[in-house]
């Protein structure tokens, strides 16, 4: 476990987040099977990287049979080390850090704003009002539903341009959307984040208020009628 | 926390545009050249209204938007900023870019920054400020009502 921690003072990773505005939040967590999820993709792209560390040794065993100058089997050997090492080194990190990044995941919603805090390397906490939100989706891949979780998608007004460079810029990740992901409970999130919405005063984009002074209004329209028939008779 | 009196960016930044332009490996100096103009001309202004935001020097840059309009605020940090106390603040409109409008880089006090900028935003400052109108409008509408209840009155006595 001290392991774990070591890691966490390295990267300097926050505590828990704090609060977002309005009343003390729902705290929602990522499903024990995303972690499955999680492990499964880190495991493939390890798989990858074996296959190709395998195949660059039969390479150089290859090279040696044929007639190459010895710097180059040098470089070669020098640079297939080093892929081992780093092979070695990740394997342990990235397994740790896989399993920090689920456990360090909140999705929290208050009465008024959402605020969601992810990674390890990088440090995300994305807060959206809820006056603000415009939609909701679920999300959910085949994978994903053989597991029974899914991703509970909240986008805020503004384009998430879809040009490389931009997507770039934001750090591959669209600004106008706050994801809980990997959630076993999408439904119900969702129903809370529409109910949070539908109890905001203003929400939308600059939607005109509701009237709050019908009754004024129709005693008005009441006394102008009134007016109208007395000048009639009169 | 005083937001009124933020200026400048912390040293900090500088410690890392420097390290973060060693990405570049060997062209390390056109980054770094880049950044050094744009940490030495930053400059920020909050006031009652909204933030704005400037820096360049050949090609300058402005930035201003009212605290009302601001969506959604994002904070991110990677590693290097984090040992350096810093984080970046991305603050949405909703306008159509993909990135941020505005990211307050190099404060310290990000989260005093962050937490301000919430009590201001739209849809989280308290209401009042939209309530008073409403009333008045209110107000207005039944003194109309009650005039013309009297007009009535009056031609009823006639």
């Amino acid at each position: 476990m001290s392991w774990r921690g070591s890691i966490l003072s390295l990267l300097r990773v926050p505590p828990e987040p704090e609060h977002p505005p309005g009343s003390p939040p729902r705290v929602f967590r990522a499903a024990p099977n995303f972690f499955k999820l999680r492990l499964l993709r880190w495991a493939l792209t390890r798989l990858a990287a074996l296959a190709g560390l395998l195949w660059a040794l039969w390479f150089v065993q290859y090279l040696q049979t044929k007639q190459t100058p010895p710097w180059v089997i040098l470089v070669m050997q020098l640079g297939e080390v080093f892929g081992w090492v780093a092979f070695l080194a990740e394997a342990v990190v990235g397994w740790t850090i896989v399993s920090l990044d689920y456990e360090l995941r909140w999705y929290l919603l208050s009465d008024r704003a959402i605020r969601i805090r992810e990674g390890i390397v990088t440090v995300r906490e994305k807060t959206i009002a809820l006056a603000n939100v415009q939609n909701i989706s679920i999300r959910q891949g085949p994978l994903q539903r053989a597991l029974g979780i899914a991703d509970v998608e909240v986008k805020t007004a503004g384009g998430g341009g879809t040009s490389d460079q931009e997507r770039k810029k934001a750090g591959a990740e669209p600004m106008h959307v706050a994801y809980f992901r990997g959630v076993a409970n999408p439904e119900q999130i969702r129903d809370l984040v529409r109910e949070g919405v539908r109890l905001q005063k203003n929400a939308g984009l600059g939607d005109p208020d509701e009237m709050e002074h019908n009754d004024v209004v129709a005693e008005l329209l009441r006394e102008a009628k009134a007016l109208r028939l007395e000048c009639g008779s009169g | 926390m005083d937001v009124f009196s933020i200026h400048r960016p912390s040293p900090s930044l500088f410690k890392y545009y420097v390290l973060s332009s060693f990405v570049a490996g060997p062209f390390f100096f056109i980054p770094l050249l880049y950044l050094y103009f744009r940490y030495h001309t930053m400059r920020y202004d909050f006031d009652e209204e909204g933030i704005s935001m400037r820096w360049g020097i050949l090609f300058r840059r402005e930035i201003t938007l009212t605290y009302a309009r601001i969506q959604d605020i994002h904070l991110t940090s990677n590693v290097l900023e984090r040992w350096l106390g810093l984080a970046r603040i991305q603050i949405q409109t909703a306008s159509a870019s993909a990135s941020a409008e505005m990211t307050l880089e190099g404060l310290h006090e990000f989260e005093g920054v962050r937490d301000f900028l919430y009590s201001k935003m739209r849809g989280v400052r308290p209401q009042q400020g939209a309530a008073a109108p409403q009333d008045d409008l209110t107000a207005a509408l039944r003194e109309v009502a009650a005039a013309l209840r009297d007009v009535r009155a009056a031609l009823e006595k006639r």
